[in-house]
């Protein structure tokens, strides 16, 4: 298992901005992680000694924060708030029905996976978008003053 | 050079500490201490624990003092109820995920939560709800134990494998309460040991210790490392007359607070399976075990009948006290001295940290009497050899001239089996003596536990025998070292007591050597 030559390339370029070589390890695993999906052993390994640091300090930073994935997810990661506001205006019942057609167990810090590969539920705290809660974020993108048929809508019509 | 230094108050008392000096370190001095788990006087400083909180007048809140530096005019309590509150408060913290499985950790009555506990502690809890469970019992590597459960997160261990051996096998791993220790490799660099040491707690074990004994029942004694040339500072903890194990002690100009992984283990060499516990002759190719009186008078009649024709093997595992000795004895017998001192056993090369190639405690000592000539050179003319510790004659067929062999050491070796007289001698643990660093710093180690019967260190048999020749005998090693001090500049001006805790270095040696490096 190798970096992706334009991954290299990218690094490179991070390791000029920052001072130090440590300082570089939050954009260089979100890179990395586009590329393989998740950070498993292997690749901390890979990101160690491409930035030759200590492997320990890398799965450090991996293991603290929730959106660097130890092991491989869905195509479609939903994260669905289920703080404050979001349950006020009736998350856990939408979380219920998500739960229920997708056939998984929403949890923190990281969901269930389907079967077929295509969805991960995790349930997540304030996405700062209690405006117009109840809310969800799938990949990259914010759903908002969701129901149950608008969750339904969005499901379907994802490619 | 004159140290700037400041004037401040702890707890009502006037200190006079150098600056720069940390409050921690300050108070240390004035005799006041101050609960800590994440400092380390050879680490960096975090400030993580949050244990060590002062209050200095003037100042909002409280300080870590483990990072704060002294400064002139400070006024600082560490008693007030504020102090108090503040680290029962944070006691109380650490423990909310703590097992707390006293009875059946083995760092129970060497804990620093345990200790802290008993004067800090909160002793009801308010924390009902279930604890977060970690990892336990986790073999990390050849020498260790980690129980992630009981970790309080100090981070000395990632700083000790960061900084000290950088080989960066432990790591700090998720967040909040759920954060755990981990060793992302085996754990297998040559001072892993240390780390059991400065683990506050019982996270990290060291396994050869393990369940042995209860740490209330050992008994503890100064000694130094017999590993190497560098001389570790060294406590050998013991139980009803075993050594149980060897731990570091603090030495700044030698080992800072670390010792090695396998200087760890040679308190095992006490009880060996091959110790020389009884003296022998051989008769017909046949080792007889005999009395200690009746080996020592045959020794003796060898020794006077060959007197002049006696090659000596002297040896850099022995004390200065035992090397001086024997050079007392050789020079009363009219004999040469003693032939150059034999090459260290392999094993490993100088490391930047403290192990040096050079396996033998005592070399620098050693040499200062011993002479420059082989051994092989020495035994061509001889009619008697006297070896000492070392397997220098495995084969004296070589030597047809050769009437008699006497070995005088602590273990079996082929020399050993082809002498005429064995007589075992004391081990390092056993006696009292000082040995001599690679930086010639004399160092001095005290008996620990009791050498088998009738089996006393080498000085004493070399006193004695020179007594015949018209010798002194030493009546202790404190006089067999002020004899010393007269006789060689390496001791010049030092005494057995003086020695103190640290040693002492010979001015001209240890400018010498550190010029050098
Ligand atoms: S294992 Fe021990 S030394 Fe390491 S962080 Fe935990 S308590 Fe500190
Ligand atoms: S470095 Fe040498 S003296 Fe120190 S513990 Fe290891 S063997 Fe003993
Ligand atoms: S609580 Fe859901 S976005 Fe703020
Ligand atoms: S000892 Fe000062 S914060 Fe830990």
């Amino acid at each position: 298992m190798q970096l992706k030559p334009e991954t290299k390339t990218k690094i490179k370029a991070l390791l000029e901005r920052y001072p130090q070589r440590q300082a570089t390890l939050l954009p260089v695993l979100h890179l990395v992680q586009e590329d393989f999906g998740y950070l498993s052993d292997e690749v901390e390994e890979l990101v160690a000694k491409e930035l030759d640091i200590p492997r320990a300090a890398v799965s450090e930073v991996v293991t603290f924060y929730t959106m660097f994935y130890r092991e491989p997810i869905g195509k479609y990661h939903i994260m669905a708030c289920h703080n404050l506001s979001c349950t006020l205006m009736g998350a856990e019942k939408l979380i219920q029905h998500l739960e229920h057609r997708l056939g998984v167990k929403s949890k923190a810090p990281l969901g269930e996976t389907t079967e077929d590969r295509r969805f991960t539920l995790t349930r997540v705290e304030c996405l700062g978008a209690c405006g117009e809660a109840p809310m969800m974020q799938i990949n990259d993108k914010y759903h908002l003053n969701l129901t149950i048929e608008k969750i339904d809508k969005i499901l379907e019509e994802l490619p | 050079m004159a140290q700037e230094t400041v004037k401040i108050t702890i707890n009502g008392k006037e200190v006079v500490a150098p600056k720069g000096t940390l409050i921690i370190e300050a108070a240390a001095q004035a005799g006041v201490e101050i609960p800590h788990y994440c400092y380390h006087p050879h680490l960096s400083r975090p400030a993580v624990c949050r244990m060590c909180l002062v209050d200095v007048e003037g100042q909002r809140k409280l300080q870590p003092s483990c990072s704060t530096p002294v400064q002139s005019g400070q006024v600082i309590r560490t008693d007030s109820p504020k102090v108090q509150e503040a680290v029962r408060e944070v006691l109380e913290f650490t423990l909310i995920n703590h097992p707390l499985d006293c009875p059946v950790c083995d760092q129970a009555g060497e804990c620093g939560l345990q200790n802290n506990y008993q004067d800090y502690g909160l002793y009801n809890t308010k924390f009902t709800l279930p604890k977060v469970h970690k990892a336990k019992v986790q073999k990390i590597g050849p020498t260790l134990t980690l129980d992630a459960e009981r970790c309080i997160l100090c981070s000395r261990c990632v700083r000790f494998t960061d900084e000290i051996t950088k080989t960066h096998e432990m790591g700090i791993m998720q967040r909040g309460d759920h954060a755990e220790i981990r060793a992302v490799k085996e754990v297998n660099n040559p001072y892993s040991t240390n780390l059991a040491d400065i683990c506050p707690v019982g996270a990290l074990t060291q396994n050869d210790f393990r369940f042995k004994v209860r740490v209330w029942y050992l008994k503890h004694e100064q000694s130094i490392c017999p590993g190497c040339a560098r001389g570790c500072n060294i406590v050998v903890d013991h139980y009803r007359g075993e050594a149980q194990r060897m731990r570091p002690r603090n030495n700044n100009a030698v080992n800072q607070s670390w010792m090695c992984d396998d200087g760890r283990l040679l308190y095992k060499a006490i009880r060996s399976e091959d110790r020389l516990n009884a003296p022998m002759l051989r008769k017909d190719g046949k080792r007889l075990a005999v009395t200690p009186s009746v080996a020592f008078s045959e020794a003796l009649q060898l020794l006077e009948k060959h007197a002049k024709h006696t090659a000596t093997q002297g040896s850099a595992f022995v004390s200065n006290e035992d090397a001086f000795a024997l050079a007392m004895l050789l020079k009363m017998m009219q004999a040469p001295v003693a032939a150059s001192l034999r090459e260290s056993p392999a094993g490993w090369d100088d490391d930047a940290l403290l192990r040096k190639a050079d396996r033998t405690p005592n070399r620098t000592g050693a040499s200062a009497f011993s002479g420059t000539e082989d051994f092989a050179v020495r035994l061509k003319n001889a009619t008697l050899a006297l070896v000492i510790q070392e397997d220098a004659l495995p084969d004296r067929s070589l030597y047809p001239q050769l009437a008699g062999v006497i070995y005088v050491g602590t273990h079996d070796c082929p020399t050993a089996k082809a002498a005429d007289v064995v007589l075992p001698m004391a081990m390092w643990a056993e006696y009292e003596g000082s040995f001599t660093n690679f930086q010639g710093r004399v160092q001095r180690f005290r008996p620990v536990v009791a050498a088998p019967e009738g089996v006393v260190p080498l000085w004493q048999l070399a006193s004695r025998w020179s007594q015949a020749f018209g010798g002194k005998l030493f009546a202790s090693a404190a006089e067999v070292f002020r004899a010393m001090a007269t006789e060689h500049p390496l001791f010049a001006k030092m005494t057995f007591d003086g020695l103190g805790e640290l040693g002492l270095c010979a001015p001209s040696t240890e400018q010498s050597k550190e010029a050098q490096a």
